[in-house]
């Protein structure tokens, strides 16, 4: 009978706690012992390798053309992945079209290959943003004044290298917000209730609006994974960040960016949970 | 999955397919698609909505079965 069923008490699991506590400790010891190991010999290795290494004469060639190089590469980088994700977007346009609105191993392929043309389109525009400060810095753009007062000369190379990677740039922007409405068209053709323009600043509010609860889940698990992996992301790179400080006297600027975006990841997180749990 | 679902059926005898179903109860195409292969356990609203929509009870159409491992009878 139900009244008379009693409810089991699990053990506390005080061991378990000790263990996972122990596993802590050894590796927070350990990360310190290789931070320490690293950060003591980067300071011998750096003056080592400026005593014995030479290899000016190659990193200065290399550097004659790394505004070209970065160029091609930033090119190249661009028309592939707007290739792969307009060749999915074509692929689930193309199914969609023959799609009878009940077949759902036809519907899955389509909103695969939406979610993979999605995907390609945030490479896209991280690429693009990544390769067009690459760029401008290959290009030799910021130390014209320099040279020019300096050497009274200055690289031909530095106007069509600057000024293709501002076009480049314009166009991977032009080519991510033109590939974005097309994928959103289809899928709110797909999902007639699906509502917001990617045009319109509030987008992300208005597609979530008319999201139902499973598609809520979805977006909700998949911003707690975001969440986690942005952490470990910041951990890691703050380590390198600061590994690379020693070694190359970057400055405190890479740490302080890391840091800030730890900052609001975390704050951002807190406030809205707190907010839910309604804590006044 | 401890929950079981006859939505499928259901939808079959009110002839409509899962957009259709979706607009019925409130719901994406997607979600009806997930309840039905057992992906996705939906809230009490929906379930409520769904079952009053097939004019049939909750537990007509999703049935609880208890994990064997998490059973204490």
């Amino acid at each position: 009978m139900a009244e008379n069923r009693t409810i089991e008490k699990k053990p506390r699991g005080k061991e378990s706690e000790k263990k996972y506590f122990d596993k802590f400790i050894a590796m927070i010891v350990f990360s310190l012992f290789i931070g320490g190991m690293i950060g003591f010999f980067s300071m011998g290795i750096r003056d080592w390798l400026l005593r014995n290494v030479r290899i000016e004469k190659e990193v200065e060639a290399l550097c004659d053309f790394s505004g070209w190089i970065v160029l091609g590469i930033y090119a190249a980088g661009i028309l592939i992945l707007s290739i792969i994700t307009l060749c999915h977007y074509a692929k689930a346009r193309k199914m969609s079209g023959k799609w009878d609105g009940e077949n759902e191993a036809v519907i899955d392929v389509i909103e695969k290959k939406l979610d993979i043309a999605l995907l390609c389109n945030s490479l896209l525009l991280i690429f693009n943003m990544l390769f067009f400060s690459l760029t401008i810095y290959a290009s030799g753009i910021f130390e014209l004044g320099e040279k020019v007062s300096k050497e009274k000369y200055y690289d031909v190379s530095i106007f069509p290298v600057f000024f293709g990677g501002c076009f480049i740039f314009a166009l991977g922007l032009a080519l991510n917000i033109i590939i974005s409405k097309v994928i959103v068209d289809l899928e709110k053709k797909l999902n007639p209730e699906k509502q917001g323009s990617v045009f319109d600043m509030r987008f992300a509010k208005k597609w979530e609006a008319s999201s139902d609860e499973a598609e809520r889940q979805i977006m909700y698990k998949a911003a707690y994974a975001a969440f986690q992996a942005a952490n470990m992301s910041c951990l890691v790179i703050w380590a390198i960040a600061v590994v690379i400080q020693l070694f190359l006297r970057t400055g405190v600027f890479p740490v302080l960016c890391i840091c800030a975006i730890w900052l609001v990841l975390n704050v951002t997180y807190s406030r809205t949970a707190m907010k839910l749990q309604k804590y006044k | 999955m401890p929950l079981n679902n006859r939505l499928k059926e259901y939808r079959a005898r009110l002839d409509v397919n899962q957009q259709e179903m979706g607009e019925l109860v409130g719901a994406s195409r997607q979600t009806i698609s997930q309840i039905e292969r057992g992906d996705y356990s939906p809230s009490v609203t929906l379930a409520l909505k769904i079952a009053k929509v097939c004019e049939v009870t909750v537990e007509d159409i999703f049935t609880y079965e208890e994990d064997r491992e998490d059973g204490r009878e």
